[in-house]
């Protein structure tokens, strides 16, 4: 449905937010990204939506590429749903729910944007999302913020589109609430059999919700297949390291707070590299603390590492050949691909 | 940062030479013969003609403003018709009383405006009156609020002098009437920007390091603060610089705003076009200075440019 | 962790502490513990008064909330202390941990000078001493190239940095309690990670007790020795960690743990466990319990009755464990399996 072939993306300033992406969301399926800040996964999420274009590549929709002009992006867009992260962002506080949920129609000239009909529409949705009964011109201040993300799916889902894209649309939500948001929006998908594109930094969340994931940093894809087998058995160093970082589930088996005296290698598998004595794993001299360079310094991972892995520097794997080439996606028989020369 | 400085210098020259270019266009439309102010007495239209030809009033206007840009390149910002005499060196003097005026008024309305700020912010009792007090100052024109200082300490109380002048004693008055009307301005910047400090996560931060408020206030807040006041105080001195031309002809001031306004009634275009070239310099020019000083107080903008 | 707490006196111990704002009843009657040297977690969403428990007893709440209720820093009360007075002892008593540390230093002075000016008003250092104090701090915190960074400013470094940064100040003076307000929400995956080990180490160097707010369950299991859950300005439940992990009594923390557990090792494809209803606003004060709207356990009883937290009694007739204690008129017994909270179809009516 939508598809990155080889989309670069580089920022006025040098910044090199998307380095030869390649990911595919097909019809009716799932497609999951993940990856921390830096990743690029908004930027991502802002080509799909057509917010930006890509220095390179080429970005297609149902088989064609992008539009330019904005009339066809506009048509493009009506097929579109999104959910974005800030439930108290996306919604203009001086709508009331009922102009907020219709405006799609509105701006796509479908029937429904005002009159009764279109009260009608709007209530229906919004029954669908949990919120049935709702007064329609009631502001946006009187919800929670899950309730808000519910006017979100709602206004998403009300032109019919046929691709649903989700950026973090639970991280700002209290932690009781955010399953309810992700279970509706699940049921969204597969009652109107929707094409989801779901981002994330949440890998246990992602492994639940997408049948595929491509995990990225940096800029680039690094690892991509089945979600379960992302989970559970990442080929990628990265991928691994984002699973060893996650927080254990019961304090048995906690490791990450872990003294570095006690455990021998308790901090994050690889990662810490400044936090913990005795690896050998020692960055760039002159780059303040490395694991946190700010990526506005000249330490941005893409630009910097145009031929070599991304991961490198971080990496507890690397060997010369990963800082001076760039490995290329390699596919395994499994539906898997990682970006690597020395996989687990 | 260089780079940001330059561009900014260069947007200034080119703001410089449009507002000449305007100037001299709008010296045309003011209707008068220039040669019957020079010579107001002559009685011969030939003497006239001649005077008109001397001054190249009867080329196209191109040609006139060509000559005058060339002149102006060279330094040399003409001749006053009603003078006789260099321009530059009638508008030197004049612009020098200015800009201690200037310069006063500067220091008043910051001092001024700048207390009214900080107790609003410190003392929320005081708030309401010290609001009250900043809008009757808005809402004054300052000319009636310099005719009534007058009236009050000049006529009435017999302290202040009242015949004009440039001395010291006559400065206070206009300084003291440029700083209250200015006041407020200062008083809202500073008020708002200080609540906006005492609000904030980092004094709560300080706070709970249980540093001393004296200290929290002088290193923490007001620092913060500085940023916005100066740039008003460049956009203030910059446009006080062109001439503060209310209260100096309400005083008696012989500042270059009392000049500008005597030349454009004797149509001694090259004195007006001096003060106008002089105005948008000095505009300018604190512009710059301002963003510079900025730039050393506040290290986020630096990296902006 | 280290050696007889029990001779210590407790980092922190809040007797009925109420928090008021206007009308808003943000905390109620919560007793709470922090024993010398032990990390206490406090967890709670939105509205729960569980920001406004940690910061009221560090008084960092501004003058309009009324606080009533005992406050005890290391055996000194503090409740009784003017501002004055307090501000004295403050930085030897508690390092506080802020959630976003991009607005917690200020912006227009460098680093190393918002770690240095404690060292320069309580340790009475002059500008050399103190900068170099400064440095060594940062060094503690695990900062490379220390010294390059104390000359930076907060904008300049990276999210993790600065929680460093924030995490420096905090222990600079060894205090004997550190109050961290969800210092990790905001962070990568990977830089809380590094945090946590941080923590981790710091801790068993500096034996100082700690009071942290989470809203995240795996943190709580990471760190903590003892959690604290809040609901609605109550706490609802207390105990151990491994006990409340393994035997929660509360429907609430079940909720909680259930919600983890499901999407950590659920099945592709099936919906997420999750607890219905949403966290009560700051304002509305229902008579009875209230988690009640969300309990699939609530009775007529728990409607009208707002439960007190008590010892939870349990099958072994000794009391429960040290310590555990549960605010409700049904607690979950010890070996339950998945709650029947797990409602499909997620509904929920907006607020009035």
């Amino acid at each position: 449905m939508i598809g990155f072939e080889g989309v670069s993306k580089q920022y006025r300033g040098g910044r090199l937010a998307l380095d030869d992406v390649t990911l595919s969301l097909p019809a009716g399926g799932s497609l999951g990204l993940v990856g921390e800040s830096g990743s690029g996964k908004t930027t991502c999420v802002r080509l799909a939506l057509g917010l930006a274009r890509p220095t390179s590549g080429r970005l297609t929709f149902d088989g064609a590429t992008y539009p330019a002009s904005r009339r066809g992006l506009r048509g493009m867009r009506r097929r579109i749903g999104f959910v974005l992260q800030d439930p108290y962002d996306s919604l203009d506080p001086r709508m009331t729910i009922r102009q907020i949920v219709s405006e799609p129609l509105r701006i796509h000239g479908l029937p429904g944007g005002s009159g009764a009909r279109g009260d009608a529409l709007v209530a229906e949705q919004l029954a669908a999302v949990g919120l049935a009964g709702a007064d329609l011109h009631s502001y946006p201040s009187r919800y929670s913020g899950g309730g808000r993300q519910r006017i979100a799916i709602a206004r998403a889902l009300i032109s019919a589109p046929s691709v649903l894209i989700c950026d973090e649309p639970t991280s700002s939500l209290d932690v009781s609430v955010q399953s309810q948001i992700v279970n509706l929006l699940l049921d969204a998908g597969r009652q109107r059999d929707l094409s989801m594109l779901f981002v994330t930094h949440d890998l246990d969340l992602i492994g639940r919700v997408v049948d595929t994931v491509a995990v990225m940093y940096g800029g680039r894809v690094v690892e991509t297949g089945p979600a379960e087998l992302i989970r559970g058995s990442p080929r990628h160093h990265y991928t691994k390291a984002l699973h060893d970082a996650v927080p254990a589930d019961h304090p048995r088996h906690r490791r990450l707070a872990a003294t570095a005296v006690a455990v021998g290698a308790g901090s994050v598998a690889g990662i810490a590299g400044d936090v913990e004595a005795g690896t050998t794993r020692v960055p760039d001299a002159g780059t303040p603390g490395q694991i946190d360079a700010e990526p506005s310094r000249s330490a941005w991972p893409g630009l910097d590492h145009r031929d070599s892995c991304v991961f490198a520097s971080r990496c507890p794997r690397a060997e010369s050949r990963c800082r001076q080439e760039r490995p290329p996606m390699t596919a395994d028989d499994g539906g898997r691909s990682y970006a690597c020369f020395y996989p687990i | 940062m260089a780079r940001g400085l330059i561009r900014r210098l260069v947007f200034g020259l080119i703001a410089i030479a449009g507002v000449i270019v305007l100037a001299f266009l709008l010296e045309f439309v003011v209707p008068g013969d220039p040669a019957k102010a020079i010579a107001p007495r002559a009685t011969s239209l030939q003497v006239l003609a001649n005077i008109r030809a001397q001054l190249h009033l009867n080329q196209p206007l191109i040609v006139q403003f060509a000559d005058y840009f060339g002149n102006l390149l060279r330094g040399n910002l003409g001749t006053s018709y009603i003078q006789h005499q260099p321009v530059a060196a009638v508008i030197g003097p004049r612009l020098l009383t200015t800009g201690v005026l200037a310069l006063a008024g500067v220091v008043a309305e910051v001092i001024i405006g700048g207390s009214f700020g900080i107790l609003a912010a410190l003392y929320s009792r005081v708030r309401a009156l010290i609001g009250a007090l900043n809008l009757t100052l808005l809402a004054v024109p300052i000319f009636v609020l310099g005719l009534l200082l007058l009236l009050l300490f000049g006529f009435k109380l017999g302290i202040a002098p009242v015949s004009g002048g440039a001395g010291a004693a006559e400065l206070v008055l206009p300084a003291l009437t440029l700083g209250l009307i200015g006041a407020p301005w200062y008083a809202q910047i500073v008020a708002d920007q200080m609540q906006e400090s005492l609000a904030s996560s980092y004094v709560r931060t300080a706070v709970s390091k249980g540093l001393p408020d004296s200290y929290i206030l002088r290193r923490h807040v007001l620092r913060n603060v500085l940023s916005p006041a100066i740039t008003m105080v460049g956009l203030d001195l910059g446009s006080y610089l062109s001439g503060v031309v209310t209260v100096e002809v309400v005083f008696v001031w012989p500042g270059i705003g009392l000049l500008a306004v005597n030349s454009l009634h004797n149509l001694d275009r090259p004195i007006v076009m001096g003060t106008v070239i002089v105005g948008a310099v000095a505009v300018v020019f604190f512009n710059l200075v301002a963003d510079v000083l900025r730039m050393f107080v506040d290290p986020r903008t630096r990296e902006e440019v | 962790m280290t050696a007889e707490p029990a001779e210590r006196a407790p980092a922190l111990e809040v007797t009925d502490l109420n928090v008021r704002y206007g009308r808003v009843h943000a905390v109620r009657d919560a007793c709470l513990t922090v024993p010398a040297g032990q990390v206490v977690a406090l967890i709670g969403e939105t509205g729960s008064g569980k920001s406004s428990l940690a910061l009221a007893a560090a008084r960092l709440l501004p003058s309009s909330a009324a606080i009533t209720g005992r406050v005890a820093i290391a055996g000194r009360d503090t409740s009784g202390l003017d501002r004055g007075e307090f501000r004295r002892v403050r930085a030897s008593l508690l390092g506080c941990i802020a959630q976003d540390a991009m607005a917690a230093l200020n912006p227009v002075v460098p680093v190393g000078r918002q770690v240095g000016e404690l060292f320069a008003c309580h340790a009475g250092m002059r500008r050399q001493q103190a900068a170099e104090a400064a440095v060594a701090a940062l060094a503690q915190v695990k900062i490379r190239h220390p010294a390059a960074v104390a000359r930076l400013y907060p904008h300049q470094l990276s999210g993790g940095m600065r929680q460093r940064v924030m995490v420096a100040i905090a222990v600079a003076l060894s205090p004997p309690l550190i109050v961290a307000d969800e210092p990790t929400t905001a962070l990568d995956v990977s830089t809380q990670a590094e945090i946590l080990a941080l923590i981790g180490e710091l801790q068993a160097r500096m034996c100082s007790g700690f009071l942290w707010i989470t809203h995240d369950m795996g943190v709580v299991a990471e760190l903590a020795d003892w959690a604290a859950v809040m609901y609605a300005g109550r706490i609802v439940e207390q105990g151990p960690v491994e006990t409340i992990f393994d035997a929660p009594a509360h429907p609430y923390t079940e909720g909680l743990l259930w919600t983890r557990r499901d999407l950590r090792s659920g099945a592709a494809g099936a919906p997420l466990f999750q607890i219905p209803g949403s966290p009560p606003s700051p304002g509305e004060e229902p008579p009875g319990c209230p988690f009640a709207p969300r309990c699939s356990r609530a009775t007529q009883v728990c409607v009208e009755v707002d439960p007190g937290l008590e010892p939870v009694r349990r099958d072994g007739g000794d009391g429960g464990s040290f310590g555990h204690k549960a605010a409700c008129h049904h607690p979950v017994g010890p070996s339950a399996g998945a709650p029947a909270g797990s409602v499909q179809g997620s509904v929920e009516g907006p607020r009035p």
